[in-house]
């Protein structure tokens, strides 16, 4: 039985639920489809949306695997389920407690750099109609925003492991 | 209860005007009238079902100056079963009745049809009797005539030249595209004489508005009579492209 | 780096760069209603110059390369440059602040969406500026009409490189919603305490992961047919039409789903409030709309059903099959209204609108659903009445309602409720007269896109009559501009909670400061602003009952 449950992901964490659920109603009416309709495109968008779908899930599920979170989260859902139950009313929300958001991660400062990639991107992308001169003039705010944006993200990370060494490692956090 | 009547016409006279099908001019036509009937009845009574209860909260259930809060009511399971069971029965019906006037409407399957090829194309349209060789066809505004006998089946095989465009008459209640590379077949019999305005229905450029056609239907003997000389007249030189 | 040191409060110098440069989904938010309506009043115009053309027979204001522009471009800017983007706008704002959260998951990313749909929206603009004018191709951009040889000006290559712009930031938005509910939900909001506004914008987020991309796929194809000599769409050379309106579809259907799930949630976030009940059947609104979602990936050939390529029994039990959760929707909405203590302050008149309205374009979607009916209705006017019947009624209806029930968190004040009743009154008289006579126009047999219509004497009184609805609703959208004017001439006086509300974007200040919440309530249930403030009045009379704070 629990083979059964783990074969079917009944245990996996939510994300991975959501996709398996999508990629399995995706394959099932493309199968449908292809038996009432006999027409190729449609089966491929459908039977497509379930793979893609499905990719996402094996992805999850194997970097929760490979971490070794996957036993140790699921312990701690079980008990949270039980703690959930029991809970008080104080102990839910942030229990009056004053800035929560520096227990919710971190948030990055203002940049030029989103600005900066979609520039470079959507001058990139006038390209087939105006030739090389606007790929040319689209990729110096696109390189500069990536590198830009690239450096801060790897900033953060580093500032957040000084903090909180265990959430360098890959794992998903609950 | 003078507002609830009040309502309920303002809902009848709002259907009235939701579209009203003409009178068609073929025996599919007819099914599918009957069929689009049926779906406002259902469309009605949809209708009634939710409006009638929210146009009486609306009326009686007002705040007003009372400042206490309603009972909180969450939910109710057999309800909520209730109105999912009676719309998925009210909908498999329509889908029942959609099927069986579809087997009646899209099936090209008579003995012995009068078979004419339709060829659409920017922007006018091509009409060919095979049976003698016969081209009707025309650009613009008023368009070409295609004659056809009624109280027998037509089949037409519709293509494109360029675009795709769509063979429309609104007094058949009937419509079918024209694809390039593609044939499609569809039949239908006219019981009514008379002379039947075409459209195109697909857009397929700037002159898709002024591409009209007229469906000229006599009786059998008229048709035949109409097609041996018709035919005759063209293969002695006479044009037939207005 | 000083990342973690900076306090919560910093508050930036204001100016233009600190809306070029902010990451704060509020802002974003701003930023993209902001858009999103000055397009909407774009797209209203060319309407009107549909409208005013179409009032007489003959061809007066414009020739039909003109009229065939008009359609395309304003069929475009409602979808993409309107709805969409206010969908995403509602949604960045407060999808946050419904579940708890500082901000999205991926900060950066979100600007990055914003600024990609705004260039996006302004490449498809530029086709004004191109020699040839701007696209022509219908909304749609059916083939080998779109291709090369039938539309051979810039505008439609800008059209098309605009929308994959468009989409590609739908796309990394949906990214960011997903993982947002997902992760970063406030301790105790399991996902059935998460309110519906949030679950619909869930649902949405899934919707444009996975149509969103065959639409870009799709414009690529078109623009190498076009641009590079590929013949996908061409049937002399090998290729196929109809795979075009497959893979458009394939999107557009869910495309029509994503712009009317988030109003939908909007609607389920006003009946409750002013019903001062809670939704009617919580858990059902979420499976009806999970099922909405489901079934919109599997309905998309009732567009085709005159192509006479495509499996007519599937695409239409599937379409009828959709109209039952959107039905269990309704019986829900209805439900929470029934005995419950109404007002009808603006927000609610704008759902109780919606509901009247809306009614009927999902009743005319199932009678369109059957191919027999569908033959004769197709690319007609009822057809058009449909769609603006559900657009309308549906999305701009439900975006109003949106305005003014969210303002005074968005700004701190309050939009005017009598210029609110006149702005309602108008739109829905101006609904009612602009699109119930196309449905008859339609049966009559009507043509869409057409730039002119022969002289007869119905179709000139029908359409004359849906002209003048057109000029009710432009004129009827003014007492909005004015309120919101006149509002933002105020300086902030509303409270954190001015509607007595229930979920959590309503238990921070009007607007929220920098990071969204200083503290956040127990959340026990859906409702959880609702059940504080209950707390607080129970706490209050227990006090007054010990005589430690006087009665009343």
């Amino acid at each position: 039985m629990r083979r059964l449950r783990g074969l079917l992901g009944f245990d996996e964490p939510q994300e991975t639920k959501f996709f398996l659920v999508i990629a399995g109603w995706g394959i099932f009416v493309a199968i449908v489809y292809w038996f009432v309709a006999y027409e190729p495109a449609g089966t491929v968008l459908l039977g497509g949306l379930g793979l893609a779908s499905a990719v996402v899930a094996a992805r999850l599920v194997i970097a929760a695997r490979a971490s070794g979170v996957h036993q140790e989260a699921a312990e701690r859902r079980a008990s949270q389920e039980v703690q959930d139950a029991e809970a008080d009313l104080s102990s839910a929300g942030t229990g009056g407690v004053d800035t929560p958001f520096a227990a919710m991660g971190r948030i990055p400062d203002p940049s030029l750099a989103p600005l900066a990639v979609g520039l470079g991107v959507a001058l990139i992308a006038l390209g087939p109609v105006f030739g090389i001169a606007p790929v040319a003039l689209g990729v110096v705010p696109f390189v500069w925003g990536a590198v830009l944006w690239l450096g801060a993200a790897r900033d953060e990370f580093d500032a957040t492991v000084e903090l909180d060494p265990s959430a360098g490692t890959d794992t998903i956090r609950r | 209860m003078r507002r609830a009547r009040i309502v309920g016409l303002g809902i009848a006279l709002i259907l009235a005007t939701a579209g009203c099908m003409p009178q068609p001019g073929t025996v599919e036509g007819r099914d599918i009238s009957a069929l689009y009937t049926g779906f406002l009845i259902a469309a009605a009574v949809v209708a009634a079902v939710v409006l009638v209860p929210l146009t009486w909260s609306i009326v009686r259930h007002r705040r007003g100056r009372d400042p206490s809060l309603p009972t909180q009511h969450r939910g109710n399971l057999r309800l909520e079963i209730a109105w999912t069971i009676v719309p998925a029965l009210l909908v498999a019906g329509l889908f029942v009745g959609t099927l069986v006037v579809l087997g009646r409407v899209d099936r090209p399957d008579a003995a012995a049809p009068t078979q004419i090829d339709v060829t659409a194309f920017r922007w006018g349209w091509s009409f060919r009797y095979p049976a003698t060789g016969l081209v009707q066809s025309g650009v613009g505004d008023p368009g070409p005539e295609v004659v056809v006998p009624i109280g027998t089946p037509i089949r037409l095989t519709l293509t494109s030249n360029d675009v795709i465009h769509s063979f429309y008459v609104p007094l058949f209640l009937f419509k079918r595209d024209l694809n390039p590379g593609r044939e499609n077949v569809v039949e239908f019999t006219v019981d009514q004489a008379g002379t039947y305005r075409g459209q195109c229905a697909e857009y397929c450029g700037f002159q898709h508005y002024r591409m009209p056609f007229t469906v000229r239907a006599v009786s059998q003997t008229e048709f035949a009579s109409w097609l041996a000389s018709t035919t005759a007249a063209q293969a002695g030189g006479a044009t037939s492209v207005r | 780096m000083a990342v973690l040191e900076r306090t919560a409060d910093a508050i930036p110098q204001p100016g233009l760069l600190v809306w070029l440069t902010s990451v704060d989904h509020k802002r974003i938010g701003k930023l993209y209603l902001t858009s999103a309506f000055v397009f909407f009043l774009f797209g209203g115009m060319l309407a009107q110059s549909i409208r005013l053309e179409l009032a007489v027979p003959g061809l007066q204001l414009t020739d039909a390369e003109g009229y065939a522009q008009l359609f395309t471009m304003h069929g475009t800017i409602m979808m993409l440059l309107f709805a969409t983007p206010a969908a995403a706008g509602l949604a960045n704002y407060f999808l946050p602040l419904q579940i708890g959260a500082a901000d999205m998951a991926f900060p950066r990313l979100n600007a990055l969406s914003f600024w990609l749909f705004l260039l996006g929206a302004l490449v498809v603009l530029s086709g004004y500026a191109a020699v040839g004018g701007p696209a022509d191709i219908g909304w749609t951009g059916y083939v080998p009409n779109a291709e090369k040889t039938y539309s051979t000006t810039a505008g439609t290559d800008l059209w098309l490189i605009g929308m994959a712009l468009m989409g590609f930031a739908s796309i990394l938005g949906s990214v960011n919603f997903i993982t947002t509910v997902l992760t970063s939900r406030a301790p105790g909001m399991s996902m059935f305490r998460v309110p519906i506004f949030t679950w619909n914008v869930l649902v949405m987020s899934v919707l444009i992961l996975f149509s969103f991309p065959v639409l870009t796929g799709a414009l690529i194809m078109l623009l190498a047919d076009r641009r590079f000599g590929a013949t996908f769409f061409m049937p002399a050379e090998g290729g196929d039409p109809i795979l075009w309106q497959h893979l458009f579809w394939f999107f557009g259907h869910p495309e029509v789903y994503v712009v009317i799930l988030p109003f939908f949630g909007v609607i389920s976030e006003i009946i409750p409030v002013f019903s001062r009940k809670p939704l009617f059947g919580y858990r059902f609104v979420i499976f009806a709309t999970i099922l909405i979602g489901a079934y919109s990936f599997s309905v998309w050939a009732h567009h085709m059903f005159v192509t006479g390529v495509v499996s007519l029994p599937f695409f239409s039990i599937a379409t009828f099959i959709i109209a039952v959760p959107t039905g269990i929707k309704f019986f829900n909405w209805v439900a929470t209204m029934w005995r419950g203590r109404l007002s009808f302050e603006t927000p609610m008149l704008w759902a109780v609108g919606f509901l009247f309205i809306f009614l009927f374009g999902g009743i005319t979607g199932v009678i369109l659903g059957s191919p027999p009916i569908d033959f004769a209705f197709h690319d007609t006017y009822y057809v058009v009445a449909h769609l603006h019947n559900v657009l309308i009624g549906g999305t701009v209806f439900a975006f109003f309602g949106a305005m003014y029930f969210w303002f005074p968190k968005l700004t701190g004040r309050r939009l005017s409720e009598r210029l609110g009743r006149i702005h309602f009154g108008a739109w829905l008289a101006g609904f009612v007269l602009t699109f119930l006579p196309q449905y008859q126009l339609g049966a009559d047999g009507m043509p869409r896109r057409y730039a002119d219509y022969p002289n007869d004497p119905t179709w000139v009184v029908l359409n004359q009559l849906s002209t003048a609805g057109a000029l009710l609703l432009a004129v009827g959208t003014l007492p909005f501009i004015a309120a919101v004017v006149l509002a933002l001439r105020h300086p902030p006086d509303q409270p954190a909670d001015p509607w007595e509300a229930n979920s959590l974007e309503w238990a921070t200040t009007s607007p929220p400061p920098e990071h969204n919440f200083r503290t956040i309530p127990p959340i026990r249930s859906e409702r959880p602003v609702f059940d504080a403030r209950m707390a607080a009045a129970a706490a209050r009379a227990a006090a007054v009952d010990d005589g430690e704070i006087p009665g009343p």
